[in-house]
């Protein structure tokens, strides 16, 4: 690998980024789910591609970790079912505990995590498996199959084997359209993600309701033809199927579950653990091997990392500098490479009349400052795990589309997915590397001097992880490296500063800042622009995620500056909700891709290099079966993948005693 | 003795009470009136209250921020909202989360005991090892046994004890694959269980209040040492063992007893960390998550409950004055 990346930069750049990334951080990212791409030594801006080079790329790629897996550093992905054996309590972890349990009036993310344990949605994403990735189908779930009656209707045929919790109030009672009926009602009036789906809540959602026509058959009934209605019933984020019992309040749905999924809430003993049990009637492939799940509440890291060591638990989110040390530790433990995981954060502009930002120029010379691929080395310490001879694979995050979603993404660097029709020029591909002199003629071309005075916000407490306000901090050194720009750090209070006035502004700031979103959920003015990507959707199929006037629009929450302010945001505006209306697939990802190549000149935002722009790694011991057999489509579906893991005891018992 | 019992606890409830309308003017008026950016419009008020107590998805929706708000009791005149909060306080009720919307006192009843216990035990553990420990390098002063003592509590002193915490635990898994049992059970569901869970964090929490109690013990033990008292004590014949545990002790002991007191509420309502660290569900991690969260109705409870803590603490510190030296008489 003669002349990599590494060789060629000079050691002062290096030193300057390292010096803000001391305790290097990994992501948190509960991300272990499919794979693909492939190392990135090397990164030539270019855009010209050729299917030769595709081919010699993916090659090297799969050589790679064929080659990682035959020196035993990877562990195969192999299907275990086969010698499965039932039973057994998995010793797995809570990591943030959720305040209450009711998806459909939640507050949170962690209410639709823990809940889906139990609850399940009409239809899922179709799960990867072994080496394959899950490529964001959907399949049947509560909905054994479906039909569009016309273009602005679906009719769902309900599963009839599908039976709720055997415990009261649900007494094993059949699943029925009602029940779906009477969940849409309260998803409708109370779920935070209404104004996605529910048109009454916003004209750009699709669902005017959903109607129980028999007790095994469900109308969704739409306002406008929404090519992703299968995937957004999927989406576990937004509408999960309760009991009427639970509406009813026969039982307390903020503290219970009573669903029809795998597992069944055995126990919450608040700041201690939760328990699950497997659920008798869970149907299909859903039921569980195992018979539950003891989940402690573990907030601290420290610990949570000596009891996975010490086999109290038996998977735990290590962080990526742990990693190499853990597995030295412990050289029984199973090693996963995991996908690029699916989130993008950027720096924003403020937009104020007469703002330079509101010039073109400014910002493709402010993005042509920051060096993506040193951040990505540097914050992820992919040094150390390549002398280990661990395969690596870093990439960088398109405009408004994260690395993560292959397929919908276009490379940068013009190497991988490269068979696609769009792909960045040259001119439009440079943008995204390090160039200090022709960011230097961009700004006088906008009339910016050297030294130029940029007042520049990000939060500067752990809101975001310890390593978020180090990365602003290498961001602080590209742009002042060569003189462009003197930088004045400002670093806003989280809730009473930086949520009003950056993360749910308007652009109405002056300077920058360095966001944990890319242009942050709303107030940011682009947020049109890049909200549809993957701010919210996190592993759904990112265009869903952006309704204008949805929940994830928020930007005209307060003052927004005007909606042009960075030109051509209302043709793209146009664009995005063309894209929402398309069916067919494969035109859908044509035009995201085209949307992506489009903007990246008008860089309404910046992407930016950290975080999720490299493939973590993953941990877990060997006996847990299957754990790396299946790979969920969302990050946050591993409760699926559960039902598939069984314990290898005699296993356990040789490694742990 | 009667009087004054009665009148230490007409002046404890009058604290209480005083609590009770500085907690109140802290989070309703003083509070907001900082995390609004100084702004004295009750709008601004309500609005940077909601960044706290508004889950982030649900900013956007007004009608969800006024749910919210309402449920705090955000909605009313501030003096009703104090007579409120006061008049269900009497009857008991210490209101509910805004968020889990679950009872406070439902979260109390089993987090206190936790809290109680750990920070109880500590302070025990700690004065039954360092009292006598803190005797001994004075009686001992300047020998091989008084630096090696004064060393390891200087050392325990210097070093933060959940870092140590954090070392153990650390090194141990590193090194013999062994970490702490975290699966907590209340003492009453089962005591081995719950035994086997707390013993570590007592021992690694009493660390630090034990090394204070060496070296104040030692200097008050020095101090009484050089008595005109313990001197008459020593010629008249007494034996050394009876002038040191009898004199000498029982009178550096006073001072000792206050700083005791002055611990209880830091161990009890200041073990935050190791709550946390150790997974424990006590008082320390509820009332900094409420804190974070602004969740008003948990922070004016839980705060008053400590304030209670402390004034009984003291209130009892008083009284064991008596009890140690009984030349000390409440009249």
């Amino acid at each position: 690998m003669s002349g990599n990346y590494w060789s060629r930069r000079p050691v002062s750049r290096r030193a300057v980024v390292r010096g803000s990334a001391l305790g290097l951080m990994g992501l948190g990212g509960a991300a272990l789910i499919g794979c693909g791409g492939g190392d990135e030594a090397e990164v030539a801006a270019t855009s010209s591609g050729s299917s030769a080079a595709t081919a010699a790329a993916t090659q090297a790629l799969v050589s790679q970790q064929a080659a990682a897996t035959e020196t035993g550093i990877l562990t195969p992905r192999v299907d275990h079912t086969a010698q499965a054996t039932r039973g057994g309590i998995f010793k797995g972890i809570t990591q943030a505990e959720p305040e209450q349990v009711d998806p459909l009036q939640a507050t949170s993310y962690k209410a639709a995590y823990y809940s889906r344990w139990a609850y399940q949605t009409l239809l899922e994403f179709e799960p990867g498996l072994g080496d394959n990735t899950a490529k964001g189908n959907v399949q049947a779930g509560l909905v054994e199959n479906w039909e569009f009656a016309d273009a602005t209707t679906l009719i769902l045929n309900l599963r009839k084997d599908a039976k709720w919790d055997p415990r009261p109030p649900t007494n094993s009672r059949p699943f029925v359209a009602e029940d779906v009926a009477q969940s849409w009602k309260k998803f409708e009036a109370l779920s935070n993600s209404a104004a996605d789906l529910a048109h009454s809540r916003s004209d750009d959602a699709p669902i005017i309701d959903m109607v129980a026509v028999d007790d095994h058959t469900i109308r969704i009934d739409m306002a406008f033809s929404f090519g992703d209605i299968l995937a957004a019933i999927a989406y576990q984020r937004w509408f999960m199927v309760q009991p009427q019992e639970a509406i009813a309040e026969k039982y307390n749905p903020r503290d219970d579950i009573r669903g029809t999924g795998p597992w069944m809430l055995d126990s919450w003993d608040r700041s201690v653990a939760m328990r699950w049990r497997a659920n008798p009637n869970a149907w299909g492939v859903n039921k569980p091997f195992m018979d539950g799940f003891d989940n402690p509440v573990i907030d601290e890291y420290a610990q949570r990392q000596a009891q996975f060591k010490a086999g109290q638990l038996w998977w735990s989110q290590t962080r990526q500098e742990d990693i190499i040390s853990t597995k030295e530790d412990i050289p029984e433990l199973d090693v996963w490479q995991e996908p690029v995981q699916k989130g993008n954060w950027g720096i924003a502009f403020g937009l104020k009349p007469g703002s330079i930002w509101r010039d073109q120029r400014a910002r493709q010379a402010l993005s042509m400052l920051i060096d993506r691929e040193l951040i990505n080395d540097t914050f992820y310490d992919l040094t150390a795990f390549r002398d280990k001879g661990w395969p690596t694979k870093a990439r960088i995050h398109g405009m408004g589309i994260s690395s993560g979603y292959n397929d919908y993404w276009v490379d940068p660097a013009g190497k991988e997915f490269m068979d696609y029709g769009q792909q960045y020029s040259a001119a439009q591909s440079k943008l995204y590397y390090r160039n200090p002199e022709e960011a230097a003629k961009l700004m006088a071309a906008a009339g910016m001097e050297q030294g130029f005075e940029l007042p520049m916000k990000w939060i500067a407490t752990t809101e975001y992880g310890t390593t978020f306000p180090r990365v602003g901090e290498a961001y602080q050194g590209f742009f002042e490296q060569d003189g462009h720009f003197k930088v004045t750090a400002e670093h806003p209070d989280y809730k009473t500063d930086y949520l009003p006035h950056y993360y749910y502004g308007s652009g109405d700031f002056d300077g920058i800042i360095w966001a944990a979103k890319q242009g942050g959920a709303g107030g940011l003015p682009f947020v049109s622009q890049t909200m549809f990507a993957d701010l919210y959707s996190q592993g759904t199929r990112q265009h869903i995620a952006y309704t204008p006037g949805g929940n994830q629009h928020k930007n005209e929450y307060k003052n927004p500056v005007e909606v042009d302010a960075i030109e051509g945001t209302s043709a793209s505006d146009a664009t995005i909700l063309k894209i929402r209306s398309e069916t067919d697939q494969e035109t859908q990802l044509d035009m995201i891709r085209q949307w992506q190549v489009d903007n990246v000149e008008r860089m309404p935002c910046i992407p930016a290099g950290w975080p999720y722009a490299v493939a973590p790694y993953a941990l877990s011991w060997p006996f847990t079966k299957n754990w790396g057999w299946r790979r969920d489509h969302l990050e946050y579906e591993e409760q699926q993948r559960f039902s598939q893991v069984w314990i290898d005891e005699p296993l356990r018992k040789k490694l742990l005693g | 003795m009667t009087a004054y019992i009665v009148r230490r606890a007409i002046l404890t409830l009058i604290s209480i009470w005083m609590v009770t309308v500085l907690i109140f003017l802290l989070l309703h008026v003083i509070g907001p009136f900082f995390i609004s950016d100084r702004s004295l419009d009750p709008n601004d008020w309500t609005e940077s209250i909601s960044y706290f107590l508004v889950p982030e998805e649900q900013l956007a929706d007004p009608e969800m921020v006024r749910q919210t708000l309402a449920r705090a009791g955000l909605d009313k005149p501030i003096l009703e909202r104090y007579l409120s909060w006061a008049g269900n306080l009497l009857q008991g009720d210490l209101g509910s989360s805004v968020l889990s919307e679950r009872p406070v006192w439902d979260e109390l009843k089993w987090r206190l005991p936790v809290s109680v216990e750990l920070g109880l035990i500590a302070l025990v553990l700690s004065a039954v090892t360092a009292v006598p420990l803190g005797a001994l390098t004075a009686v001992k002063q300047d020998t091989s046994v008084d630096y090696t003592v004064r060393g390891y509590a200087i050392a325990l002193s210097a070093f933060p004890n959940f870092w140590i915490a954090t070392l153990v635990v650390e090194y141990a898994s590193k090194w013999w694959r062994w970490a702490p049992d975290i699966r907590f059970e209340h003492l009453w569901v089962d005591p081995v269980q719950h035994f086997s869970v707390m013993w570590l964090p007592v021992v690694l929490i009493a660390l630090t209040p034990g090394s204070v109690f060496v070296r104040y013990m030692r200097a008050t033990m020095l101090e009484v040492l050089r008595q005109d008292y313990i001197r008459t004590a020593r010629s008249k014949g007494v034996v050394e063992r009876m002038v040191i545990i009898r004199h000498a002790m029982r009178n550096a002991m006073i001072p000792v007893v206050t700083l005791f007191g002055l611990v209880v509420p830091i161990l009890i309502a200041g073990n935050v960390i190791f709550e946390r660290f150790f997974t424990l569900p006590g008082m320390g991690k509820y009332i900094v998550d409420a804190v974070g969260d602004f969740d008003i109705p948990v922070i004016q409870s839980v705060v008053l409950v400590f304030a209670l803590i402390i004034s009984i603490t003291n209130f009892l510190v008083d009284l064991s004055y008596a009890w140690i030296d009984p030349r000390i008489r409440y009249s």
